[in-house]
């Protein structure tokens, strides 16, 4: 699990090809807080910025063996314990009877808990990050790559990022998450931006 | 470029053992049946449709890959051949079941059945259940079996032999066309060898329960095929990822079994119909340490073992649950023999033990015997080169 990143640098790629060597490049380099933004899922990518496997399984599965265990003991005490019928004398306590709406709720409370619990890990209830101001970045989903550093990461140095992102192939490189210090700085970064649209 | 070898010529250790293993429990079966009498028979039927099962499951599942044109299995498609390849011998397999019809099953002298509402059921049935129409079911079983297989696996060597023959439509439209027959035959060989031992019960379930467990042990053998294959160094080439596709399968499979057989139990259970309730009756007391054997043994430990993602990819750990799957596709079948003919136990006899041997030691010499001097891929198919590089996530 990740947060989402608050501020760094972010580098803008045309190719999926070289944001993905971009990413085996900086991580060679040291860097270990990156994150991708591409128009559609890049493996490769995922894996260069050292993203392993989902943990999501071993986070639902006691969620579902929890559901399934608790759901066999509300059948058990209400059938047996509490109101108790004879049904063609079957036993009060009938195992094979239980076992549809046991698995059923093992499956109802995983599926629900993987859903909750990937919303949560996507850091969904937020619809805005930082990184949203950047300019152009909106193209992250149309035909543009991006690749974020976060500032937090140990080894962060603007200066040095933003040459070798340059050096790595990006088109534009972009610092998010700061405010712009002046009124004039901001001018100027929307007539930048501005200028590259048209 | 490498200097792996691309056909088969070893196995010969794995020949030798298996004639002594056919040998050995050859033997003890036939010193078994002069002791025991019937107890041989019942032991050696479970053995054949252990045996049966697990070549038609293999069967199928090169008959889906055909159909579907898919690309990984292609890689091991030959292992696959190797076991459908063993069809023959189950032919020949038949002929102490059809020695022993008489003793094996009970519909063959309904005169001689106690109860006289069953007797009366077991009379309506004989249209259907009589020796004569039981061998030309056979006879047409093993047609429909020994015809496809025969010409998959012919096809499919002569494509190394001559690259410029292309035989995938031909391929595609007999698996296609010959699944349901094949499928058909199979569950009536269900019916006729194992249902047919407790004449009175039926389940329309129960050829499903049949292929499920046998598609699994199919799957399951062909991990250790290719497995013992990769060890001899050949197919350097299948990676974790293939590994990984039989192992989502023998998930899958796993756990579709579960769901047959627990509907196939519950069902009868919450009825509660006497000549449905006749199968589950033994199978609940006298057998039930068998039963729970069974639930556990395929569903419970494998689920549980093919649970994590690295236990799947890695052939060191799929292997030992592969044949652990195996084994208990036999345990299986003994459940549904034996409490259907020796009611009063015991619940596994050693003579079932030395029929195992026997009848799965035959089967792996002439498994290997037909797969030697063979290329062990197809190796002028297209699609083999992206078979190799399959890689799944």
């Amino acid at each position: 699990m990740r947060r989402s990143q608050q501020s760094g640098i972010v580098g803008a790629f045309d190719t999926p090809e070289e944001v993905i060597r971009a990413a085996h490049e900086l991580r060679k380099s040291g860097y270990r807080r990156l994150e991708g933004y591409t128009p559609y899922p890049l493996l490769d990518l995922e894996r260069a910025i050292g993203r392993g496997r989902s943990r999501i399984g071993f986070v639902v599965f006691p969620f579902a063996i929890a559901a399934a265990a608790i759901a066999y003991l509300v059948q058990w005490w209400t059938n047996a314990v509490n109101y108790p019928l004879d049904s063609g004398g079957r036993p009060a306590h009938a195992p094979p009877a239980f076992v549809p709406a046991t698995f059923e709720m093992g499956v109802l409370f995983a599926s629900l808990s993987a859903c909750i619990i990937l919303a949560i890990w996507s850091g969904l209830p937020a619809l805005w990050q930082p990184i949203f101001e950047v300019p152009g970045f909106d193209r992250a989903s149309i035909d543009k790559f991006f690749l974020a550093i976060s500032d937090r990461d140990p080894a962060f140095d603007r200066e040095a990022i933003a040459r070798t992102l340059k050096e790595l192939g990006a088109s534009r490189v972009e610092p998010f998450g700061v405010h712009p210090a002046t009124d004039a700085e901001l001018d100027e970064r929307l007539e930048r931006a501005e200028g590259e649209e048209s | 470029m490498n200097p792996e070898p691309s056909v088969f010529t070893g196995g010969g250790r794995l020949i030798l053992g298996g004639v002594l293993a056919f040998l050995v429990g050859g033997i003890a079966l036939v010193v078994g049946g002069v002791a025991h009498g019937r107890d041989a028979f019942y032991a050696y039927l479970s053995a054949y449709a252990w045996l049966v099962s697990l070549l038609i499951g293999g069967l199928i599942f090169l008959m889906i890959v055909h159909a579907m044109d898919a690309k990984w299995p292609v890689a091991l498609r030959r292992v696959v051949e190797g076991v459908t390849g063993v069809l023959p011998l189950a032919v020949i397999g038949f002929i102490p079941i059809a020695i022993g019809v008489s003793t094996i099953y009970p519909w063959t002298s309904p005169s001689t059945i106690h109860e006289h509402e069953v007797q009366r059921l077991v009379e309506h049935k004989l249209p259907y259940l009589n020796t004569p129409s039981f061998f030309v079911r056979a006879f047409l079983y093993f047609g429909v079996w020994l015809g496809i297989s025969y010409f998959l696996r012919r096809w499919s060597l002569r494509g190394d032999w001559d690259p410029a023959v292309t035989d995938k439509p031909r391929f595609r439209v007999l698996s296609a066309l010959g699944l349901p027959p094949v499928a058909l035959a199979f569950t009536f060989a269900g019916v006729d060898w194992l249902m047919s031992l407790t004449p009175a019960w039926y389940s329309t379930m129960f050829g499903v329960y049949w292929f499920a467990g046998g598609f699994l042990g199919a799957l399951a053998l062909l991990v250790l095929a290719t497995y013992g294959v990769q060890r001899s160094g050949m197919l350097t080439r299948i990676g974790s990822s293939h590994y990984y596709a039989l192992g989502r399968l023998l998930l899958a499979f796993t756990i579709f079994w579960a769901y047959i057989a627990f509907f196939q139990f519950f069902l009868i259970w919450i009825t509660n119909k006497p000549h449905e309730a006749s199968f589950y009756a033994p199978r609940m007391k006298e057998f039930a340490s068998l039963s729970i054997l069974v639930a556990a043994g395929r569903f419970v430990v494998p689920f549980f073992a093919l649970l994590p993602y690295r236990v799947k990819q890695q052939p060191a750990t799929l292997a030992p649950i592969a044949l652990w799957i195996l084994v208990m596709h036999w345990v299986d079948m003994e459940w549904l023999v034996m409490p259907s003919v020796r009611a009063e136990g015991p619940i596994v006899h050693w003579v079932d033990v030395a029929a195992l041997v026997c009848v799965g030691g035959a089967a792996l010499a002439f498994g290997t015997f037909r797969l030697r001097g063979r290329p062990i891929v197809p190796k002028n198919d297209p699609s083999l080169e992206a078979a190799f590089r399959y890689g799944s996530v």
